[in-house]
């Protein structure tokens, strides 16, 4: 047979359970009462025309006793309110459900007061009712779950104030100054007065009208105001500022583009109020992932908070606001393509490596912008027209800064403009620009297919060089380098050193070995001979080159081998050096050696 | 935006990324401007990160080179580099993995490098239970069963922070009682697994694709296939899956999907390429043979098309291929690593899975 029962609630592990783990810190305590207090002032705009005020004092600042008081002129709660919704808990949208009025609150959990118990074993409220014939009513709930209410006979106007009695682990957030941090971080935006007062000395908040609460005549006041607004919240200068508006006018706010170039891994972070009151200054996924060059500031009456208030819930509002913002970044670029082309260039120069990252992804986004995306090449930084105007429309890339570095200088004097796709997004954004881009061909390079563009030496030149060529054989064979011997610009350069990827590995094998115990050494020569036979590495000596030009000569004559052979050695290395690579044991030994032999016959002569 | 700041924001993104070429790609770019700043200390961090990227994108060549470097400068100096011995120690256990799948690399050289990891480990105050279950994978993975089973005391002893998960560990069990011929057992421990939702990057997933064949010699089609319908989708994104992904090819040959089976090869062929794992290769190129040797049997074609990527390995210009000379290709191959398995082994351990492959699918 089936039996229906209902849960057992433990009332105080209940309260404990909302009050210390639901939020992040007992500190929330103020913003829950600044919230209810908030509410109480909307809902009570149907009764009282009065301007909207909330007061807190710190009675006995300095002793043990350290209470705050917590005063608003709000809607004010009746003996059958107190019951209701102070003392239940679970129930939902407490002034909501009484007006009817969902849209005016976001204290729809009737959680927030619990949070005073993080700081306070009791909780006394006196509030009166805005409603006619309404008496004033006590109430007095502590931790453990219990309560007492009164009624209590005088004239006082309608409103609430809340009495907390600070615990002894809790006095320093009873300090005037943190008060007043935390009323300032959540209530900056609210359009009430706030007063705080300590030893009979007030001082009154000072709020910021914030730009969504203001009438703007025209698009650049808005700008201004939101840009005022965002340097005082950030505290930094901005790129620009973008105003937005989604939802019919319900949220509004503005994206905020860095003055300084951002990390690629930044996370995006939106500050988001819901109806002026701060939710959360740093909620991570509200902006696309790649926009993470842009702040926002956002306030919504469309958003619901988590029931910590501390995080957004996500719902088709939600889902359709982030949507927005992407598309708000993307008008925005596109529209400066088509406006503002000068600014376009000052947003590129500063936030290309964003931009590169959005365009690689975004076909629509890409369209617009390539031409006028940065590269580097072996000319320097060009735009992508300006490379395709060069190249006509046959684009050469190497995809490794390595490679490119191999051959950048040598390029740059044979006229080949050659992309180093190499960073980050390059490569992709290559191939994005090539499904957009119907004219262009895109050419891989690698560094052996360029050195097949070095100029050959012609038949009686190669017969003239053959001697050199065998001493240069003879040196560099035990390294794994083959030689070769061709005709390329600049003159001044006497060689360069082009591999692939594979000769590369086996080269920084080699460089590991040497500097370990050989455990795994016999581990990594069955990688290079599984590899070898497709390594490639070459010498290029540069038959233009005085020096070289020279040697040959020389060999032929069979005249000083020797200092020809050291010299090979001294060029190999200082190849490698050209192109940054480390050097082994065995090259610097070389090096050294026909170093100190050149300098010893120098001074020999 | 300084070298060091690109090569923490290279790092920070990789970190957010998928294990997979493009996290590869970033602590490439990370290394290589690692290498540029000449200091020890950042090439060292730098190495750390590529080697997780490398060893799960399937370059175990580029793993073992990084790690010997760190382990060379970690070793001259442990008390600078203190706070990456758990990292180098973790890596060192994919190293061990990657290094059995290499036949070039000989029993006795696995047992130097086991008992190097033991004394490391040991000297750095791990306990001895990651050590003694690599060594018992290690038995199990060149078919010496009952040596291994002298090892698997490994679980009795405490875990800590170096030890696999739970998943990996009891999946390596259920690796032994199948080599065991506890069939039966191993099966109930996987449904174990499977209902206590225990899981890690790999595992259960592998562990669906290692039943197919199992499932297949049961007859048990309607579980393979739900195995099959598990896995597959998360097995062909991951180079580092790729012996998996034979395993998925051998199924679908064996049930005789040909079509589905000369798909999946179209579009994993290419990891073959990217992979340095000698011992997954094998697996996809036999079961690549089962498929083109069943394709020829059951349809009697002598030439097929295919959509292959470009790559290095297979190509020419119209698609079209003579099936023996496919299947020579495949089967030259197999034989010769089959053959250098079973020597550097010293058993047939591997000729015996050959076989049975071959039976499973019918060629």
């Amino acid at each position: 047979m089936k039996t229906s029962k209902n849960f057992q609630v433990n009332l105080s592990g209940m309260i404990d359970l909302l009050s210390n783990h639901l939020y992040s810190g007992p500190h929330v305590f103020l913003r829950e009462l600044l919230q209810n207090s908030v509410d109480a002032i909307a809902a009570n705009k149907k009764y009282s025309k009065n301007k909207g005020e909330i007061k807190i004092e710190i009675i006995h600042p300095k002793g043990a006793n350290s209470t705050l008081m917590f005063e608003d002129n709000g809607i004010g709660l009746t003996i059958e309110e107190v019951h209701e919704f102070l003392s239940t808990i679970g129930q939902s949208s407490k002034r909501g459900d009484l007006e009817k009025s969902t849209n005016t609150f976001i204290g729809q959990f009737g959680i927030g007061l619990l949070s005073c118990f993080m700081v306070s074993e009791e909780i006394v409220v006196i509030t009166k009712s805005a409603k006619s014939n309404s008496n004033c009513v006590e109430w007095r709930g502590k931790s453990d779950g219990t309560y007492t209410t009164k009624a209590i006979e005088n004239e006082a106007k309608p409103g609430t104030k809340v009495f907390l009695t600070a615990t002894n682990q809790s006095l320093e957030y009873f300090k005037l100054e943190f008060i007043e941090e935390q009323l300032n971080y959540f209530g900056v935006a609210l359009p009430i007065d706030i007063t705080i007062s300590e030893n009979n000395k007030s001082k009154k908040l000072k709020q910021k009208c914030a730009p969504w609460q203001i009438k703007s005549n025209s698009l650049s006041e808005e700008k201004l105001a939101y840009k005022e607004f965002g340097e005082l919240i950030y505290e930094d200068v901005f790129f620009d500022v973008i105003p937005i508006s989604f939802h019919n006018g319900k949220t509004q706010g503005a994206l905020y583009i860095n003055g300084q170039p951002s990390v690629i891994s930044a996370k995006t972070s939106a500050r988001v109020y819901i109806k002026n009151m701060l939710i959360n200054e740093s909620v991570e996924d509200l902006l696309p992932e790649w926009a993470f060059f842009i702040k926002a500031i956002i306030n919504s009456e469309m958003l619901k908070p988590l029931a910590s208030r501390e995080g957004l819930y996500f719902d088709n509002n939600l889902k359709k606001l982030k949507e927005e913002l992407s598309l708000s970044i993307q008008n925005y670029i596109l529209d400066l393509g088509k406006n503002d082309k000068g600014k376009l260039e000052q947003l590129i120069r500063l936030h290309y490596r964003a931009i590169k990252a959005i365009s690689a992804e975004n076909e629509g986004l890409c369209k617009s912008l390539y031409r006028y995306l940065p590269f580097q090449t072996n000319f320097g930084i060009l735009s992508f027209q300006e490379i395709k105007e060069i190249k006509n429309n046959q684009i050469q890339y190497i995809p490794s800064v390595d490679e490119f570095r191999q051959i950048s200088r040598v390029a740059l004097h044979n006229s080949s403009t050659i992309i180093n796709a190499g960073y980050s997004f390059d490569l992709d954004l290559l191939k994005m620009i090539e499904i957009i881009d119907q004219e262009i061909i895109l050419i891989e390079v690698n560094p052996m297919d360029f050195s097949n563009e070095l100029e050959e030496l012609s038949l009686d030149d190669r017969d003239a060089s053959m001697a050199f060529y065998q001493l240069a054989c003879e040196i560099l064979d035990p390294f794994g380098i083959s030689v070769d011997i061709k005709t390329f610009n600049p003159n001044d350069i006497p060689a360069i050193f082009i591999q692939n990827e594979i000769s590369s590995f086996i080269r920084d094998v080699e460089l590991t070995k040497e500097g370990s115990d050989g455990l795994f050494d016999s581990a990594l020569n069955a990688h290079v001979s599984e590899k070898s036979e497709f390594a490639q590495a070459c010498l290029y000596f540069n038959f233009k080159n005085e020096l070289i030009s020279k040697m040959i000569a020389m060999a032929k004559n069979k005249t000083k081998d020797k200092l020809i052979k050291e010299t090979i050695s001294i060029i190999y290395v200082q190849s490698l050096m050209m192109g940054f690579y480390p050097l082994g044991a065995k090259e610097l030994k070389i090096f050294n050696h026909g170093i100190l032999n050149l300098i010893q016959k120098v001074f020999q002569k | 935006m300084s070298i060091e700041e690109e090569i923490e924001d290279l790092l920070d993104c990789a970190q957010s990324e998928e294990r997979g070429a493009r996290q590869y790609e970033l602590t490439k770019k990370a290394l290589q401007l690692a290498n540029k700043t000449k200091d020890e200390n950042i090439i060292f961090e730098v190495k750390i990160a590529h080697i997780e990227s490398t060893t799960f994108y399937g370059k175990h060549d580029e793993a073992l080179l990084n790690f010997v470097w760190c382990r060379n400068i970690f070793l001259k100096n442990m008390e600078e580099y203190s706070e990456f011995k758990h990292s180098l120690l973790w890596d060192y256990k994919w190293i061990i993995n990657n290094l059995i799948e290499n036949p070039q690399v000989s029993l006795e050289k696995l047992n130097e490098v086991l008992e190097d990891f033991a004394d490391l480990s040991n000297k750095l105050n791990y306990s001895k239970r990651t050590a003694r279950y690599l060594k018992f994978n290690f038995l199990k993975n060149v078919l010496n069963i009952s040596e291994a089973a002298k090892f698997i005391d490994w679980q009795k002893i405490k875990r800590d922070s170096l030890s696999d998960c739970n998943a990996c560990e009891l999946d390596s069990l259920i690796d032994f009682y199948i080599d065991t011929n506890k069939y039966s057992l191993a099966k109930k421990k996987f449904n174990g697994l499977i209902k206590s939702q225990m899981s890690c990057i790999s595992v259960p997933l592998t562990s669906y694709a290692y039943f197919l064949s199992y499932l297949i010699e049961e007859k048990d089609f309607e579980t393979a296939e739900k195995y099959y319908e598990k896995c597959h989708k998360d097995i062909m994104k991951n180079p580092d899956f790729l012996n998996s992904q034979g395993l998925i090819l051998i199924y679908l040959v064996a049930i005789n999907d040909l079509s589905k089976a000369l798909k999946w090869f179209e579009k994993q062929f290419t990891m073959t390429t990217i992979v340095s794992s000698i011992k997954d290769k094998m697996y996809f190129y036999i079961a690549s043979e089962l498929l083109f040797k069943k394709i020829k049997k059951e349809k009697a074609k002598k030439t097929i098309t295919l959509k292959l990527k470009k790559n290095d390995v297979l190509s020419n210009n119209d698609n079209t291929w003579d099936i023996n000379e496919l299947i020579s290709f495949f089967e030259s191959k197999n034989i010769k690593t089959v053959a250098s398995f079973n020597a550097r082994n010293c058993n047939t351990g591997y000729t015996v899975i050959y076989e049975r492959f071959k039976k499973l699918t019918g060629v």
